[in-house]
């Protein structure tokens, strides 16, 4: 019924829709693609596949560890398909959007796109995406893909019931401690005892293990990532919004960031660690490649990160050998609450080969083993948190114990916009002097202008 | 039929109106003007001169000309990249009136460009003096001098990054007066002072050159009869620099208003425009909107809008320098 639907729906709308050129392909394009999933297409497009040679394009943001892992499976998977061939292609995160915004408008979108949660809604309407081909994935509708991973884990790649996206990391963020670090204030990190169950805790710490050499820090006991873009400052605060009861937007769409609650937290929870003089953009090394580099270089004691960062510091023994993993400290540990993320994979509408895009897209998910061990990403398929791998992965049980716990960050078509606005009231208060409310009435506004909301 | 000579063809016909190849009637002979050559050697050299500037009228008009164009007719469309442009006539140019982060970037903007110009003339024109009274090395000290405007943008913003760490050497040097240390990057107090002190190394070593030029032109005798005359230092640079190195001022006004007005990648390399929008110059937000934000009708308007500013700016200056002439 799904596929009918969809295919219905392309159908109609390629028919009836004044559009350009470039929209009429990319509707041909999606069209294509329900109607190879429905099987009308199927055999003489496998037929196709086998004959011709096909090249695909595979965009990914730049993650060494990953793209490492990613290349030895094309390479396996090129192997057993000799016409296919994919090029991956790298970019940083920080430059990736834009990149792939050029690219598509220039008419040249990879088919396989490395895509974070929030911008899915953005992308579904204006089309660019083709609808997850149930075939590639062993199965016939939309809920047989469902039926693979854990429950939510498509969640922040859907919308009105159509599946765009399947997770190549299913994240949820918990603390990292440095043992070794611990151990200097006397403390035992393996010790859940001694895990920060509050913010309060956290800070409590934090100031305990950070080290001076007269006024300046050489050991920074625990530091926000800093000066990156806006999606890595909400991974952070948005969990602790949702923990205050606090969100960004209500329910009629209108800027509630400058509620007394988010208020409350950004005074109480950010902002404490620039007036305790514990940390700060200052201290920061801003790294877009390496976002952690203190905790890697043993530099900080406690970072919030993913199960995702181990490999980013596997190369220096003295932190890798001795971190921890913690639950993300709670307003309320009886009500607690965590992010969910995916940095998912997806095609693109424009993707002249979607069926083979997605083939190739299982078989590199379905080895949630292989991803953990090499990159530390949990593909969020059902049965990750068992594999060998995640098994020797420290820390994996608080990980998928998280996960029950967590939401993704609040949807929007503007997303980029208004987090980039949240963004800029964080710097104004922890970084300009500005109060924590007269940013964040400020962010509510400029918010509500974009959304048109004012 | 005689044919009439050179020197009788400057005469001045005795026709009140005739055309080349016209036969003109003068009295007691009959005469015929020949035929003159379509391709005289004035369209010959205009249509040389054209050739010649094809490639650049082309180039131009490729590459700057049919951009605007384009940026002009989008600016009033609403358009993210991803579907074709939707008029909405003059609504991104009203939305631009409210636009709480635009005002914001034209403010940063014109504190930067003051910071910046103003201070950079004096510090160039001072060192192409002391290059001038160079009697030792002086290709050496000018090559040195000029060497910040021809090092790669990035790359100088990079060390200067490094440079304005806080535990970087501007603020070891401030430490031995005991001063700082200062957060020149993470503070938006102090960001936007950054930004304009490393525009001074950067500038002011380009605009040298162009002062170093004008300085040059002028007669040594002027100073040297000024000498005689007993004139001082300050009075030969207040009656001979001065006034013979307006057209150089000029130059240098215009052109360091231009470039601090399209200031982007200091900006884009030190601070992507923050902490918060302390460093967001105009040309940082028209990126951002057009590729972050997708808004590129939007953006397109804020161009214009920049367009405008600087070609009032060049009127305004070329009008009063043109005045004092």
């Amino acid at each position: 019924v799904n596929r009918k639907s969809a295919f219905g729906k392309e159908l109609g709308n390629a028919l009836s829709a004044t559009v350009d050129r470039r929209a009429l392909l990319r509707k041909g394009a999606a069209v294509g693609a329900a109607a190879a999933g429905a099987g009308v297409l199927a055999a003489p497009h496998r037929a196709m596949a086998q004959d011709e040679p096909i090249n695909l394009v595979f965009w990914h943001h730049t993650y060494p560890p990953a793209d490492e892992f990613i290349q030895q499976k094309i390479d396996e998977y090129t192997a057993e398909n000799p016409n296919l061939s994919i090029e991956l292609v790298t970019y940083p995160h920080g430059d990736y959007e834009t990149k792939l915004l050029a690219a598509i408008s220039a008419g040249d979108a990879p088919d396989i796109i490395n895509l974070l949660d929030y911008l899915y809604p953005r992308y579904i309407a204006r089309e660019l995406l083709a609808p997850v081909d149930p075939a590639a994935f062993g199965g016939e509708t939309m809920n047989d893909v469902r039926a693979l991973y854990v429950e939510r884990a498509l969640e922040g790649l859907s919308a009105d019931g159509t599946v765009y996206g399947v997770p190549e990391e299913f994240n949820t963020l918990c603390l990292f401690l440095n043992a070794e670090h611990f151990n200097d204030i006397g403390l035992d990190a393996s010790d859940p005892e001694n895990w920060p169950e509050t913010w309060e805790d956290l800070f409590a710490v934090a100031k305990e293990l950070e080290q001076k050499d007269g006024d300046t820090l050489t050991r920074i006991g625990f530091n926000w990532v800093w000066n990156l873009d806006p999606y890595w400052y909400a991974q952070q605060y948005w969990p602790i919004l949702r923990q205050y009861g606090a969100n960004v937007l209500d329910e009629e769409g209108k800027a509630v960031i400058d509620s007394p609650e988010a208020v409350a937290m950004f005074t109480e929870v950010w902002q404490r660690l620039i007036t305790d003089g514990m940390g700060g953009p200052a201290v920061a090394t801003v790294n877009p490649v390496n976002a952690l580099q203190d905790f890697s270089d043993g530099r900080q004691s406690m970072m919030i990160a993913g199960i995702w960062a181990p490999p980013a510091f596997r190369d220096n023994p003295a932190v890798y050998d001795n971190y921890v993993v913690a639950p993300l400290p709670q307003k309320d540990p009886a009500n607690p609450h965590t992010l969910l993320n995916s940095y998912s994979l997806t095609v693109s509408a424009a993707s002249e080969h979607p069926s083979e895009a997605w083939g190739f897209i299982n078989y590199l998910t379905s080895d949630s083993g292989g991803y953990i061990e090499a990159a530390g990403y949990v593909t969020g398929r059902k049965g990750w948190a068992e594999t060998p791998e995640a098994q020797e992965t420290r820390g994996v049980e608080i990980f998928a114990e998280g996960q029950q716990h967590g939401s993704f960050v609040w949807r929007s078509e503007t997303w980029t916009e208004e987090g980039t606005a949240i963004k800029q009231a964080i710097e104004n208060f922890s970084q300009g002097g500005a109060s924590v409310e007269d940013a964040l009435k400020q962010a509510a506004e400029q918010i509500n202008q974009i959304r048109g909301t004012a | 039929v005689a044919k009439v000579g050179a020197s009788e063809r400057r005469r001045p016909p005795v026709a009140s109106k005739s055309w080349p190849g016209e036969a003109i009637d003068i009295p007691g002979r009959t005469t015929v003007v020949s035929p003159r050559p379509w391709f005289t050697l004035r369209r010959r050299e205009t249509t040389w001169g054209l050739l010649f500037a094809a490639p650049t009228v082309v180039f131009l008009a490729v590459f700057s000309l049919a951009p605007m164009a384009y940026a002009l007719a989008i600016s009033f469309t609403r358009f993210d990249l991803t579907s074709p442009p939707e008029f909405i006539g003059l609504g991104n140019y009203r939305s631009l009136l409210t636009d709480s982060l635009f005002h914001n970037s034209l403010w940063v903007t014109a504190v930067y460009v003051l910071g910046t110009v103003v201070p950079v003339w004096g510090i160039s024109l001072g060192l192409a003096m002391l290059l001038v009274r160079a009697r030792v090395f002086s290709s050496v000290w000018r090559t040195l001098l000029f060497l910040p405007s021809v090092l790669p943008l990035v790359s100088v913003a990079l060390v200067w990054k490094l440079f304005f760490h806080l535990q970087g050497p501007m603020n070891d040097l401030l430490g031995i007066v005991n001063v700082g240390p200062i957060q020149w990057l993470t503070s938006t107090r102090f960001a936007p002072l950054a930004l304009i002190v490393m525009s001074w190394w950067h500038a002011a070593s380009y605009y040298m050159v162009i002062f170093l030029a004008g300085l040059l032109a002028i007669p040594r005798t002027l100073y040297e009869a000024a000498e005689v005359d007993g004139a001082t230092g300050w009075d030969r640079f207040r009656d001979i620099t001065v006034p013979l190195l307006r057209t150089t001022f000029f130059l240098v006004i215009v052109i360091s208003i231009i470039n601090g007005l399209r200031t982007f990648v200091f900006q884009q390399v030190l601070t992507t425009g923050g902490p918060g929008t302390s460093t967001q110059v105009i040309t940082l937000l028209i990126y951002q909107t057009a590729f972050s934000f997708t808004q590129m009708g939007r953006a397109s308007a804020m161009s214009i809008v920049l367009f405008v500013l600087v070609l009032c700016f060049s009127i305004v200056q070329y009008r009063l320098f043109r005045e004092r002439e």
